[in-house]
């Protein structure tokens, strides 16, 4: 079956009828045979689809060991994204593209997840190859449309189920309405219950509720506290969360910056509302900027993006660059604590260049979108 | 005609009962059996890294699994399965390489074969994605060399972290075999169709194939001029050959398979539905296994990334109320005589290995049992965390090719003038010594980082090549990469304080015999500092002159900022209690390389890591700036000066 038949056919079946031929050749076959293999996609997908990240990765997986199909590959890839787990998804992800290679959606998948975790060139790559085996696919040629915007904005076909670039809203009653607008970037710091927005961003917005949501689709209502006045004097607002986001293993550095000429990262999303992945950009952490400790990015990066260092702690916040330039503020100058403020930077063990997959997993849940809405 | 009958009388017995089987094949044999140990896993793909979390069924569940794989961890598993038994055999079931995620594939799949070559792999089977890139590809990471890209070296080839020299590629010491594949240009199978090893003058057969259906799930540029012959077809007509050359026991390696089938719960030491499909039909494996010579032992299959284990330790596993219920079925694919044959598959990514002990008989060299387990290849094991705590050679392998991953390893950091090796001139000074020496200087220079004034940089840290890559012209734009091959320890720097003292201590505890330095270790020195040291001198009293003269090295080029003053003059200490800022890395500072004289140090601060303060340092001589040039009088050079 080609990619194109097996597209229609999704469009046309019931969503459990099309995961069974979510695979292509004599997969799909196969797959027909097993009833079993089939309820269990069903049901993987649903639990994906409430954001059951732990009990989708368990029954695509089950559905995996039954048949080596792209459909059970693609479902793990997207339920390892929604654990946060995107090494894992990016691992696997690499031997569904190169395995199921009649099929363009894992060659799409792939470019995507290369692309936002900072691997910009291999992604082209990536996609090129997936055009070239399939030049009408209408996702591949989505992602390419996509990709044309830094960061890449899912929308349309590629938050259809089966296609999705992003994460699923975990059903959290926090979640915002369909009508909230993305108006910011975010770093959600310390323990979860609080975030820094640059202040720009909301001092266009008045009498509107707000929401931040991470790279994991979980969200939580935020109030801005405007009390803070050495850090409105920095440019930024704290938000505080009715509800703490989860931090899991993600490290918040204490202490001293980063040293200048040490490789730095800033996780950031585009400006759609949808719940979307975050990108990731890459190079090294400039000088001082000037005063107040503001220091020079030396890369792209878009205001409130989290800034990580080179073992994938938030050290800090982008600002607005006065000239256009990339700048960003430590965290020990925004939230400077007494015993942080002269430590030296904690020694990391282990070799000095992470792979930028490793950062992205670290910084997936520091970074927020910050969305806005009229009071209901 | 001994070895028919033996084989006819496994098939009827083992129709019967697995045990009586083997009591009749003890009963034959005049010597004790030899017990070997073949160890397996298929459908690699290039997982370096762990692919996750994997569970022995599908009861245990997601949250109580534990992360599994890991080229690390494959290899000490495989080490410590050798050491059961120093008769074993390590082999592969095919789709080593192919379809792998960026740490091997970025490296044309080179990392994998450095890591298989460390495992101590001695055979595998092609599977389909060994073809991925065609054949001539896999010739060179069967045979080492360089991947050539557009009539060059591609700068992503040969690494070289897990070859014996760096900036090379060794190619697999264990054999590729394809027993099937035959190049059509000379009729002769592509690579070798197998391999023999002897266990105490016992010879073993391993016969590698993939499947027959290659061409079909392969580009075609894959497979050109290559022809994919039948399985079972090839097996039977390489066994004559075999026997005339007195190999009794042979093992096929084939990268083909099957899956576990319901009723049960899919344990990995499981054989549900004896692979057969779902609608009842056999399956691929079992439609090759049906048509093998007698003559065949054990089967180890791939492909499918399955794990199962058809063999005398089969178990069938069931849930009840949540707890897995296991009931032994010992069983087996039935080969053209109707004898049940052990077939295996170890799931795939390095999830599993498969342990297999064989008994042979000395006396007729044939095989008396095969005894197969599957093992989670578990990283939660304590001995196994230790074994590679003991040995990180596999670990650092992969760490190094992880760090290559980033995008960062290509960014330009600076350019440099001319060549900066890490070769020492007799003196002992290194280009590259002087340059980082330099850098750690800077970067602890000022007050607020630890106000500085010397900093020594232990030789044995300038890592080969130097500022120096292989093929360089010059001016030559320095990478990241290139840094990070020179400095990829991710030592942190340390600022103490030594009196006048303790540095001519220091200075002495370079040369060997000196409060127990072992060899000469001369340490690179940074800008301002100079001293000279006579090589007939005795031990502990070389230094004969040390002048400084403070330097302000985060200045481009740097800038002298007070006197000269003498430290040692005639080998006297001028001013014993004068103190001095000195930098170091923490490796020295906790007395690395016989470095005693710095445990005695005092007001010690940490600082940044090595590789940060080389590219913050390197940052002043980035393009548009002047390249770094150690001709310039400025970087006062040399700074070492060897006497008679």
């Amino acid at each position: 079956m080609s990619a194109s038949l097996r597209r229609a056919s999704v469009a046309a079946a019931v969503a459990a009828a099309s995961l069974a031929v979510h695979a292509h050749g004599d997969e799909a076959a196969a797959a027909a045979r097993l009833p079993q293999r089939v309820a269990l996609l069903q049901r993987a997908q649903a639990e994906l689809e409430r954001g059951d990240a732990t009990q989708a990765l368990d029954d695509f997986e089950r559905a995996a060991m039954m048949l080596h199909a792209a459909d059970a590959e693609l479902g793990l890839i997207r339920a390892a994204m929604q654990d946060g787990q995107y090494r894992r998804a990016l691992a696997f992800c690499a031997h569904t593209a190169g395995e199921h290679t009649d099929d363009a959606d894992g060659g799409a998948l792939y470019a995507w997840l290369l692309r936002i975790g900072g691997q910009g060139e291999l992604a082209a790559r990536v996609l090129a190859d997936a055009r070239a085996q399939a030049p009408g696919d209408p996702v591949a040629a989505a992602v390419e449309a996509a990709f044309r915007e830094s960061p890449p904005v899912a929308s349309g076909l590629l938050l259809q189920p089966l296609h999705r670039m992003a994460p699923w809203t975990s059903g959290s009653p926090s979640a915002p309405p369909a009508s909230a607008r993305f108006v910011s970037n975010a770093v959600l710091v310390d323990d979860g219950s609080a975030a820094l927005v640059p202040l720009p961003a909301l001092e266009r917005v008045t009498h509107v509720r707000v929401w931040v949501r991470n790279g994991l689709g979980q969200a939580a209502e935020a109030e801005i506290d405007s009390g803070d006045a050495a850090l409105a004097a920095r440019g930024l607002a704290r938000l505080r969360l009715r509800q703490p986001l989860p931090v899991a293993a993600s490290r918040q550095a204490a202490g001293r910056a980063p040293f200048a000429g040490s490789p730095g990262f800033a996780m950031q999303f585009g400006e759609g509302s949808a719940p979307a992945w975050p990108m990731l950009t890459q190079g090294f952490l400039g000088t001082l900027a000037g005063a107040a400790d503001v220091r020079r990015l030396g890369f792209a990066s878009v205001p409130g993006a989290a800034v990580l260092d080179a073992h994938g702690a938030l050290v800090g916040i982008t600002l607005p660059g006065a000239d256009g330039a990339a700048t960003w503020l430590p965290l020990a100058s925004a939230l400077p604590s007494p015993a942080g403020a002269a430590a030296a930077p904690r020694p990391h063990a282990g070799p000095a260049l992470t792979a930028p997959d490793e950062i992205y997993e670290a910084g997936l849940r520091r970074a927020l979108q910050v969305l806005v809405d009229a009071p209901g | 005609m001994t070895h028919t009958l033996s084989k006819l009388g496994r098939t009827l017995l083992a129709a019967s009962l697995s045990t009586a089987f083997a009591g009749a094949a003890l009963a034959q044999t005049t010597t004790a059996p030899i017990t070997v140990k073949i160890i397996g896993f298929n459908d690699f793909h290039g997982n370096l890294q762990s692919p996750g979390t994997f569970g022995q069924n599908t009861i245990v569940p997601a949250a109580k699994r534990h992360a599994v794989g890991g080229a690390d961890y494959i290899a000490a598993y495989v080490a410590s399965l050798k050491a059961q038994n120093p008769l074993n055999a390590v082999v592969g079931g095919g789709d080593f390489i192919g379809a792998s995620p960026l740490i091997s594939a970025l490296f044309f799949d080179e990392p994998s074969v450095e890591v298989m070559n460390h495992v101590g792999v001695d055979f595998t089977s092609v599977g389909n994605h060994e073809f991925d890139k065609g054949s001539a590809e896999l010739k060179r990471l069967q045979n080492g060399g360089c991947k050539i890209t557009n009539g060059t070296q591609d700068p992503n080839s040969c690494k070289g972290l897990g070859s014996k020299v760096p900036g090379t590629f060794d190619g697999a010491h264990f054999k590729w075999l394809s027993a099937n594949v035959i190049e059509n240009a000379t009729g002769r199978p592509l690579l070798a169709p197998y391999g023999i090893k002897s266990f105490n003058g016992v010879k073993m057969a391993f016969i590698g194939m993939t499947l027959k259906g290659t061409p079909g799930i392969v580009t075609p540029t894959g497979v050109a001029g290559l022809t994919f012959q039948d399985e079972a077809d090839t097996v039977n007509a390489l066994v004559p050959r075999l026997r005339a050359q007195g190999v009794e026991a042979i093992v096929v390696l084939v990268h083909q398979g099957g899956f576990q089938s319901s009723p049960n719960v899919g344990d990995i030491n499981g054989c549900d539905g004896n692979l057969r499909n779902a609608d009842g039909s056999k399956s691929d494996i079992e439609n090759i296994v049906n048509r093998l010579d007698d003559a065949v032992d054990l089967v180890t299959s791939a492909h499918t990334h399955a794990a199962y284990n058809c063999s005398a330790n089969t178990v069938d596993v069931k849930n009840v109320g949540g707890v897995a219920v296991s009931t032994p079925r010992p069983t087996g694919l039935a080969n053209k005589a109707g004898r049940l044959i052990p077939v295996t598959s170890a799931s795939a990514f390095g999830r599993l290995v498969t342990d297999i002990d064989v008994q042979l008989d000395p006396k007729t060299h044939d095989v008396i049992s095969v005894a197969p387990t599957n093992r989670l290849v578990d990283r939660t094991d304590p001995a196994i965390n230790a074994a590679i705590a003991a040995d990180p050679a596999v670990r650092n392998i992969v760490n190094g090719y992880n760090a290559l991953v980033s995008p960062l390893a290509n960014a330009v950091v600076a350019t440099i003038a001319t060549a900066l090796p890490n070769s020492a001139n007799g003196a002992g000074e290194m280009p590259a010594g002087d340059l980082i020496a330099d850098a750690q200087l800077a970067a602890t220079q000022p007050p607020s980082l630890g106000g500085a004034q010397i900093a020594f940089m232990n030789a044995g840290g300038v890592r080969n090549p130097g500022f120096a890559p292989a093929g360089a012209t010059y001016p030559y734009a320095l990478t990241y990469g290139d840094a990070f091959t020179v400095q990829p320890f991710g030592n942190s720097l340390v600022t103490l304080t030594l009196t006048a003292t303790q540095l001519k201590a220091l200075l002495e505890q370079q040369f060997s015999g000196c409060m127990g330095q072992t060899a000469n270790r001369v340490m690179q020195t940074s800008n301002g500092l100079k001293y000279s040291w006579s090589a007939s001198a005795p031990a502990c009293s070389k230094i004969i002159d040390a002048t400084f003269t403070p330097t302000d090295v985060t200045k481009v080029p740097p800038v002298a900022t007070g006197p000269m003053e003498t430290i040692v003059s005639g080998g006297v200490v001028m001013n014993p209690t004068k103190i001095y800022r000195v930098t170091v890395n923490n490796f020295m500072a906790t007395g690395g390389d016989g470095f005693g004289t710095l445990l005695g140090a005092t007001n010690v601060l940490g600082g940044a890591q090595d590789i940060d303060a080389l590219v913050a340092y390197l940052a002043g001589y980035k393009a548009p700036s002047p390249a770094y040039d150690p001709a310039q009088p400025a970087m006062g050079i040399p700074r070492v000066t060897l006497l008679p």
